[in-house]
């Protein structure tokens, strides 16, 4: 068997054991939203290695310059993005000055993402495939712009940000993991690509553990 | 026959037009509406994809795996997108019109699948594909609807949440299109199924905590 389908084989059974523990949990009334979005990221990771098993299975590549299976990672970090943009980050940072700090170790974090992009680029990828990969990277940077920033911040006035750290420690490095693969596959290191998948498979099934110890740590 | 698909649109939308000035309640027509409309997105759609089948000169199997769902989820959430926008953004209310549009959608697209591959046809076919595309494209349809229940809401959810949403019913879609084209058929009529249950499921749960919550907001934002 493909050493490829094993591998999102392995990737789509941890995103999806992760899913319904978090599905079963949180997709319920009266849950916070931040919870459901970030179970929600998870269930676009386990729908787009879905879909590239069932490409490999039906006999067509993964490796083409675009296919609807690297949406996986956008829906999941564009969640991840929506739940910590749109729910968490006003709580703890006004805009004022005092922040600006944690703003910088935010951009670093994007700024390490747009390093390993640049590694890829050097790839002898097609000018299609690095225009995808750009789009992709873009909306991982963003998202980790958050969670880098969310790791370090001073969260004084709720502490529901303290109390995720975990989870965002795991999100910001599998926005690396994806660049990592993203890197594996250009070069075509196919050592690489297993370190990376496993290590992938570990965090995609830590993810929600952890996001739900944290949210468990909100009501006490 | 180069005019099929409207002749089959005709077919199906003309006999449900007078229906509408019959139908007692606005919620009804509004249903019926957007059965409609799903119908003529799926028209449109039609010429949409034939035209990108042509720009970006791939295989057919390219392009119904990895371009149409992209394309199809898009036009199907522009007519929900101007209804919370212009009309209401009543969650339940934009989840039951996406659901419709999205069966109306799948109605004429299996028609046209249905002239395309008459000696194909059967009872067994009819009823698979008849239930597995029209709880696909109800379900994408539907997933889109709830992110734009945000519209006036949470603008930060509304924008991020829809496009993520968007995704989610983008990916669903091309893994029924690579089932259904594959040697794995009957798995692609089984998944909507399997996926129903639970989706319906939890809307069910949601709608009665609400209800429960708060009654006197229940169903009030289109009032018959």
């Amino acid at each position: 068997m493909d050493h490829l389908l094993v591998l999102n084989v392995a990737m789509t059974l941890c995103a999806a054991v992760s899913f319904i523990c978090g599905a079963i949990k949180y997709f319920k009334p009266r849950k916070p939203l931040y919870a459901t979005m970030i179970v929600c990221g998870v269930g676009c990771i386990m729908f787009g290695r879905s879909y590239q098993c069932v490409r490999l299975l039906t006999g067509y590549p993964v490796t083409e310059d675009f296919q609807v299976g690297i949406l996986g990672i956008v829906g999941a970090f564009s969640f991840f993005l929506s739940a910590n943009y749109g729910q968490m980050d006003s709580l703890v940072d006004d805009g004022s000055k005092a922040f600006g700090k944690y703003r910088v170790v935010g951009w670093l974090g994007t700024l390490l993402i747009g390093v390993l992009y640049v590694i890829f680029l050097r790839s002898e990828v097609s000018a299609g495939g690095k225009f995808v990969c750009g789009i992709v990277t873009t909306i991982i940077g963003l998202a980790c712009y958050f969670h880098s920033k969310h790791l370090l911040i001073y969260d004084v006035d709720y502490g529901v940000i303290r109390c995720l750290r975990y989870y965002n420690a795991l999100a910001f490095l599998y926005g690396i993991l994806c660049m990592g693969e993203m890197i594996a596959l250009g070069y075509q290191k196919d050592v690489l690509l297993i370190a990376v998948s496993i290590f992938m498979c570990a965090v995609s099934a830590l993810i929600i553990p952890a996001m739900d110890r944290g949210v468990q740590k909100w009501k006490t | 026959m180069e005019n099929l698909t409207i002749v089959l649109f005709l077919s199906i939308v003309m006999p449900l037009f007078p229906v509408l000035f019959i139908l007692p309640d606005k919620r009804s027509r509004i249903l019926l509406g957007y059965l409609m409309i799903g119908v003529f997105v799926c028209m449109t759609a039609a010429y949409v994809n034939t035209q990108l089948f042509l720009v970006l000169d791939r295989e057919i199997e390219y392009i119904t795996t990895n371009i149409t769902p992209i394309s199809e989820e898009l036009m199907k959430a522009l007519p929900i997108l101007l209804f919370a926008w212009i009309v209401s953004d009543d969650r339940d209310t934009l989840v039951s019109i996406a659901f419709v549009l999205g069966v109306g959608f799948a109605i004429l697209e299996n028609a046209v699948i249905l002239t395309q591959s008459i000696e194909e046809a059967t009872v067994t076919w009819a009823l698979f594909r008849g239930i597995g595309a029209a709880l696909m494209h109800g379900t994408c349809t539907a997933a889109v609807g709830l992110g734009l229940g945000f519209i006036r809401k949470r603008k930060k959810l509304f924008y991020c949440g829809t496009f993520s949403l968007l995704i989610v019913a983008i990916l669903y879609h091309a893994i029924f299109n690579s089932l259904v084209q594959s040697s794995f058929r009957m798995a692609a009529f089984f998944l909507p199924g399997a996926v129903y249950v639970i989706v319906a499921e939890i809307a069910f749960a949601q709608r009665h905590s609400r209800k429960s919550t708060y009654p006197e907001k229940a169903g009030a934002e289109i009032k018959e």
